[in-house]
């Protein structure tokens, strides 16, 4: 008997992540909080000032969700973001064309640096742990060479372009967008296929004769040209260079797309769910920075949200694979699906 | 003797024994033997270069600097070697060496009085975060990298609460003393407990039940469970062990300094996996030995002694630790598939 067509509906709700459902819920619940007890309510500018905070972190943790989504780990996005942002504030001029100089130059620094991560972790096959982390340290020796202490020059009509407005809406939720939908339309290529293909089970990938060493690399050099557009960005907000501006991006990152996505499993991931994310992350401080709490325990915030995100996430899979594991019982053949 | 399709039986072809050499040889380069082995050899060439290159410096005075300056990483990569035997990392070395540091001046105020209890509290609070790390890789089967970054960001932002941002303490003078007084022959007194601590870790992780579970849980945890290794015991246990030791860390590197400082523990992350890493241990677990690691820590000490003799700035070494680490990762006789 043939199986009957899964409906379109099915097919849609195939697709979508049920954890990114859940956060988006609480985003919701904390974005009302967060509007009713700022100053000022809701208002084209509170709008922009949440977006122009977690722009920078929601865009780095896209990039990082590819590599994941690939079935890695990428430990170097905090020292990338941190090159980029030392190469550009010292290559920026007051003229256009050098401003966009800077820009390509930022561009091509987080794509190199993405590539090199590349081709260490696919070619030279080494694991995705050892081969950032020793790139996060040899980037930071290298922005330090570049600029030792905090200093470059930015001129303000580059920070001025990147935190106007654009038809009303601000230009960091702008490139938020962006990459979400750069995102998206990646992820209906072959390549996108493939990439969640290879994080999902790279034998069978690769008996699948996938191209699994192209695939890893490239989503290491997307990976690496976002983190390039969250420093720029960074550049043009904080309006300076500093060698080790990017250091704590590397927890709140992956606090981002657990809190968003749920997991860090290869084979899974979702841009959406790394931006709800990052919004939750920031949308919790400033509610927290607004009663008083200070700035010091942003870090113990951090640290215990990720722990109670990714607890909560794997006691649920821990109960269920128990569940799972007695339901089946011995002796007991499975019936046979009608098929 | 071979059968073949048709029920015949045929000589196998003999292996030729050029082809048997160079497959031995090939295999050889690959063990962690020689990897141990070209640690020590480096070490050595580099001590020997450094009274070429740098002026006034005499063989065995610095092969003593070089013991006393690798005495932390040699003490922190024990614990972060037996975490990476069993495939996981150790983030949060940082902020237990510097709470491990700032505990123990704070409970001694700068004195020896107290040092007999205050020591075993400062190791066992190092135990009980290694323990939380542990319980979260072991039973909620967390990833070990996230676990260790939280736990070592939340004990930064804790630390942070209980002392302002003011440097703090002193560092007891009987801890102070081990790091710089010369015994007998111009040893250094902390190089006896040094010698005590490798031959306890090499007994401990290669004639013990524990540590041959430890190298099967790093093999396949699977099998290891299977062959009721108590995985999950072991695990927690290894934890526990790198947390102590990232204490036991904090507490020569005080001594070395003269006091504690927030921050202290940052700069030991690296040179902690880089000595694990050179040392031969696998970053995918199972194989590798402290007699390694021991030597990478000493190799780095060099390295960075002789970059500094050199002039070198902190850019120029971080870059170069980073560097070594790629190039014996590549060397490294495992690689993922």
């Amino acid at each position: 008997m043939m199986r009957s067509e899964p409906t379109r509906a099915a097919r849609v709700r195939s697709r979508i992540n049920p954890a990114v459902i859940t956060s988006s819920g609480v985003l919701l619940a904390l974005l009302v909080v967060h509007f009713t007890t700022a100053s000022g309510g809701l208002s084209q500018y509170s709008i922009a000032t949440l977006s122009d905070q977690a722009a920078v972190l929601a865009i780095a943790a896209v990039g990082t969700t590819f590599v994941v989504a690939a079935g890695g780990f990428d430990l170097s996005v905090g020292s990338v973001i941190s090159l980029v942002n030392v190469v550009v504030a010292t290559h920026l001029g007051e003229s256009s064309a050098s401003q966009v100089g800077g820009v390509a130059l930022g561009l091509a620094v987080g794509g190199g640096a993405g590539l090199i991560n590349g081709l260490l972790v696919s070619v030279a096959r080494l694991a995705s742990v050892i081969a950032t982390l020793a790139m996060l340290f040899v980037w930071n020796g290298v922005a330090l060479l570049i600029l030792p202490s905090p200093g470059g020059a930015v001129p303000f009509t580059f920070t001025d372009r990147l935190t106007s407005f654009v038809f009303g809406i601000p230009m960091s939720l702008v490139l938020i967008s962006g990459s979400l939908l750069v995102w998206y339309l990646l992820r209906s290529t072959r390549w996108g296929t493939a990439a969640f293909a290879v994080g999902d089970d790279i034998v069978a990938a690769r008996a699948a004769a996938l191209p699994t060493r192209r695939t890893m690399i490239l989503a290491y050099v997307w990976a690496g040209i976002f983190y390039a557009v969250a420093g720029i960005l960074l550049t043009a907000q904080i309006g300076s260079g500093d060698p080790n501006v990017g250091t704590p991006m590397l927890l709140t990152v992956y606090t981002a797309i657990i809190l968003g996505s749920g997991t860090l499993r290869g084979g899974r991931g979702s841009a959406l769910g790394s931006v709800v994310g990052a919004l939750i992350l920031r949308t919790v401080f400033n509610v927290l920075f607004s009663i008083g709490v200070s700035s010091y325990y942003a870090n113990i915030v951090t640290g215990v949200i990720l722990v109670a995100a990714v607890g909560v996430g794997s006691i649920r899979s821990v109960f269920a694979d128990r569940r799972a594991a007695a339901a089946v019982r011995p002796g007991r053949l499975q019936p046979e699906k009608a098929d | 003797m071979v059968d073949t399709d048709n029920g015949a039986t045929v000589a196998a072809p003999a292996p030729s024994p050029h082809r048997a050499l160079t497959d031995r040889a090939r295999a050889f380069v690959h063990t962690t033997a020689i990897n141990v082995l070209a640690v020590y050899v480096l070490t050595v060439l580099l001590i020997i270069g450094a009274t070429f290159w740098l002026p006034g410096i005499r063989v065995v005075s610095f092969t003593w600097t070089i013991v006393v300056l690798s005495s932390v990483t040699a003490v922190v990569a024990f614990g972060q070697g037996a975490v990476v035997l069993t495939g996981g990392f150790d983030l949060s070395i940082p902020w237990v060496i510097t709470s491990g540091g700032l505990l123990l001046t704070t409970l001694t105020q700068g004195t020896n009085g107290r040092l007999w209890w205050a020591l075993p509290i400062v190791l066992l609070a190092g135990g009980m975060v290694g323990l939380c790390n542990g319980l979260g890789v072991a039973y909620l089967q967390l990833s070990p990298i996230v676990v260790t970054l939280a736990t070592n960001v939340v004990l930064q932002g804790v630390v942070l609460l209980f002392t302002g941002s003011a440097p703090q303490g002193v560092a007891p003078p009987l801890i102070v003393d081990l790091m710089s007084k010369r015994l007998v022959g111009g040893i250094p007194a902390v190089a006896f407990l040094l010698a005590l601590f490798v031959i306890l870790g090499v007994v401990l992780l290669q004639r013990t039940a524990f540590g041959r579970q430890v190298y099967a849980i790093g093999n396949n945890s699977r099998v290891a469970y299977l062959t009721a290794v108590p995985v999950r015991r072991v695990r927690i246990f290894v934890y526990v062990l790198s947390g102590s030791c990232a204490a036991l860390g904090g507490i020569l590197l005080s001594g070395y300094a003269g006091r504690s400082y927030l921050g202290m523990g940052d700069a030991y992350l690296l040179p902690s996996v880089a000595a694990v890493v050179i040392g031969g241990t696998s970053v995918l677990g199972g194989r590798g030995s402290y007699v390694g690691t021991f030597g990478a820590a000493a190799l780095l000490a060099a390295l960075a002694a002789v970059l500094d003799g050199l002039g070198g700035s902190v850019a120029i070494k971080t870059i170069i630790l980073g560097l070594c680490v790629l190039v014996a990762a590549l060397f490294s006789s495992r690689r993922t598939g």
